[in-house]
């Protein structure tokens, strides 16, 4: 028997494992809501972003934010018609849409709900921050009221409601008590904790989910934290990896980190973390198809040293494992100068 | 201490983050960048520019030693990579590539471990070298404690992730582990970005104690390549633990692009065109009301985690299908036109049948047909 990987490797990361044990992580997918709102996108046609739900699907992603229905006609329309694809073809995919803290915004959610015969979560968002109340005004009642309001509606309405606070990371821990225990009273059942300008780092993502849970806790209520990263400082996979570290139930992210300003946190790197970390048992064999979609609906290129993905990213052993027979050459390509098992994975 | 600090809780200082510590950068970009040697030059005055300390200039040879005389004459550390045994002379540290893990070791026929560890204390020569212990994350132990015990005596030892595949909890048990067997040796590290996870394992590496970091500009290098440089700076100054002006480090991201033909992605953080864009309404009406307030620091920090004028940017108003009225309003006035109710709404819904980001001349259209 010749030489196994396992016999010259040693693994110094698996010490993590007791971090994640027992830990289930969900995802929930904003390429085509979050996404879209890159300042250097296409919003795709409708048979795209059709395509590319499938794909979501197909990867073992849980959920989808489809769109923020109250901000015109066309994102109605496909708002509709992605959810009804979902439905027709009995997707594990749940749908959600968002919606800032108006009844204006929530309406449009609860029309298509009622319309298809579903449940559309209610994404609510509001600004939490005090840099943002200041530049914006807002005294906190405000900010009280509306959030009773907008998820009173949602959930009085038949539809499930997540509170998402903005720029969380960078806001006080008094205003974010008061204002998730609000919501859960009103009946919020997902909380999002969004790093809505990409400051946080790994430590703050922590600092911050073990506060919430917390304020959860003195609810009393069952209620699950998201996480919402955007990559302003490079950070964006590490913090995901980070809020569920400490607690967080669900990961936002976007294909190839589409999204306002540099984007959000990359899906498809992610899953492949989490993948290689053991926490999901997705097949992941159309990444690769997902992201070349995603770039091609959307107009933004897959960078050419992406990791695993870009056109660039793969280092071949070539010439270094000539002198061995197949079978090791095989596996010594896969592992000698890049650590993921990309063959294994299906994505080469 | 900025003037609005008091509008941001900061959640990453929150249970004494933020320290003060000090770190070094060894840049990598002129060693790896599939560019000119003229070019290449040019990097090193960039670089120091930046406040980085020592450059690397890749195998001994005649672009090395046009290199070396650069660093020194922009200040610079030059340091050259040797082979294990190979003889140099020249005015540069020397870094030696030494195989850490059994797998390196295998591929390149080293089959007894112990014959491969005697040489490397043979053919090791302490003068002014630094080791890189390659493949050091896929490394067993024993095999690390020993490689360090030889190391003692040279100037450092650079723990070397050439796989990308740690975690940043690895890296910080390498790291601890490195002071531990090797307390003399002055610790650095290197990491690939096979898992995007490069720039943050160079700061857990600071945290654990290493003393310098390796990276390259754009992550220049094989495959996805070695942390990037850029963001490593960004972050740094972000934590405090560096107070260097880096108002040329976008220069310097540009020269590099434009001398390897990269294109420097859209939305690269910080460095890429749609860094501080935004054509979201609730967003652009934060920063549109923080402007009326007559701040420039409220304006450039209330919807950015990084600030543009660190960089000599701004933040950016568009106007698109997602876009409110204060999009419209704030563009005009930044193209000096007075925004009429009227012209603006006829904007406004131009934009929201649009499938994307208005272009000037698309609003210039609107304009004129108004």
């Amino acid at each position: 028997m010749g030489v196994r990987p396992q016999d010259l490797i040693y693994d110094w990361n698996r010490e993590d494992a007791s971090l994640y044990a027992g830990r289930v992580v969900e995802l929930e997918d904003e390429t085509l809501r979050d996404g879209l709102q890159s300042p250097s996108v296409i919003d795709p046609e409708i048979d795209d972003k059709l395509r590319i739900i499938h794909l979501m699907e197909a990867l073992g992603i849980h959920g989808a934010d489809v769109g923020l229905p109250g901000a015109g006609q066309r994102n109605r329309e496909h708002v509709v018609r992605m959810c009804r694809e979902i439905r027709d073809n009995h997707m594990r995919l749940e749908p959600s849409c968002a919606a800032r803290t108006l009844i204006v915004d929530i309406q449009p959610i609860v029309e298509v709900s009622q319309e298809l015969g579903m449940n559309v979560e209610a994404n609510v968002f509001l600004g939490s921050s005090p840099i943002r109340l200041y530049a914006e005004d807002w005294p906190m009642e405000k900010l009280l009221k509306h959030t009773v309001e907008a998820v009173s509606f949602a959930t009085k309405n038949g539809i499930s409601c997540m509170y998402v606070t903005e720029d969380t990371t960078r806001a006080h821990p008094d205003t974010l008590r008061a204002l998730y225990t609000a919501a859960i009273e009103a009946g919020a059942r997902r909380v999002c904790l969004a790093d809505t300008v990409g400051h946080a780092t790994p430590e703050g993502v922590r600092n911050l989910v073990k506060f919430i849970r917390g304020v959860i806790a003195e609810t009393g209520q069952d209620v699950k934290i998201d996480w919402h990263g955007h990559r302003d400082r490079a950070l964006a996979i590490v913090n995901a990896l980070a809020a569920i570290e400490a607690g967080a139930d669900r990961i936002h992210g976007t294909a190839i980190g589409v999204g306002e300003r540099v984007g959000n946190t990359p899906m498809d790197l992610l899953l492949i973390n989490l993948k290689v970390m053991g926490m999901i048992d997705s097949d992941l064999s159309r990444l690769k198809e997902y992201t070349e979609t995603v770039a091609r609906a959307t107009g933004v290129p897959v960078p050419h040293n992406w990791p695993v993905l870009g056109a660039r990213a793969y280092r071949p052993a070539g010439d270094a494992v000539a002198h061995f027979d197949e079978a090791e050459r095989k596996w010594l390509s896969d592992c000698l100068y890049g650590a993921l098992p990309v063959t294994a994975l299906g994505l080469r | 201490m900025n003037p609005g600090d008091h509008l941001i809780y900061d959640w990453n200082r929150v249970g004494g983050a933020g320290l003060s510590l000090k770190v070094e950068i060894e840049d990598h970009t002129p060693a790896v960048a599939p560019c000119a040697l003229k070019d290449r030059l040019k990097f090193i005055p960039l670089a120091a520019a930046v406040g980085i300390t020592a450059v690397n200039v890749g195998p001994a040879g005649p672009d090395a030693t046009a290199m070396i005389a650069a660093a020194r004459e922009a200040g610079l550390e030059p340091v050259v990579m040797l082979a294990l045994g190979e003889k140099f002379d020249g005015d540069a540290i020397g870094e030696v590539r030494v195989w850490a893990s059994r797998l390196r070791q295998h591929s390149h026929a080293f089959k007894d471990e112990k014959k491969y560890l005697d040489e490397v204390a043979r053919r090791l020569d302490g003068r002014r070298r630094k080791v890189i212990l390659e493949d050091a994350s896929r490394a067993h132990p024993d095999t690390l404690a020993a490689l360090l015990r030889i190391c003692a005596g040279t100037d450092a030892v650079v723990l070397d992730d050439s796989a990308g595949l740690a975690t940043p909890h690895a890296v910080r048990r390498l790291v601890e582990f490195a002071r531990e067997h090797a307390p003399d040796v002055r610790i650095e590290w290197s990491g690939h970005n096979e898992r995007d996870l490069a720039v943050v394992n160079c700061l857990d590496a600071v945290h654990a104690g290493a003393s310098a970091l390796h990276a390259s500009v754009l992550s220049c290098g094989h495959g996805p390549g070695l942390a990037a440089l850029d963001h490593l700076l960004v972050n740094l100054r972000l934590l405090g633990y560096i107070d260097r002006d880096l108002s040329r480090l976008g220069e310097h991201v540009e020269a590099v692009a434009a001398a390897c033909g990269f294109q420097i992605p859209v939305n690269y953080p910080v460095f890429g065109k749609d860094a501080f864009r935004t054509a979201t309404g609730v967003h652009a009406a934060a920063i549109v009301k923080a402007q009326a307030k007559g701040e420039d620091w409220l304006a450039d920090r209330v919807y950015s985690g990084v600030p543009a004028g660190w960089f000599g940017r701004s933040q950016v108003i568009d106007i698109g299908p997602m876009s409110g009225e204060s999009n419209v309003v704030a563009w005009l006035r930044q193209h000096g036109r007075e925004p009429e109710p009227d012209l603006v709404k006829r904007i406004i819904a131009r934009a929201k049948t649009s499938n994307h980001i208005l272009s000037v001349e698309e609003v210039e259209a609107e304009i004129a047909s108004h």
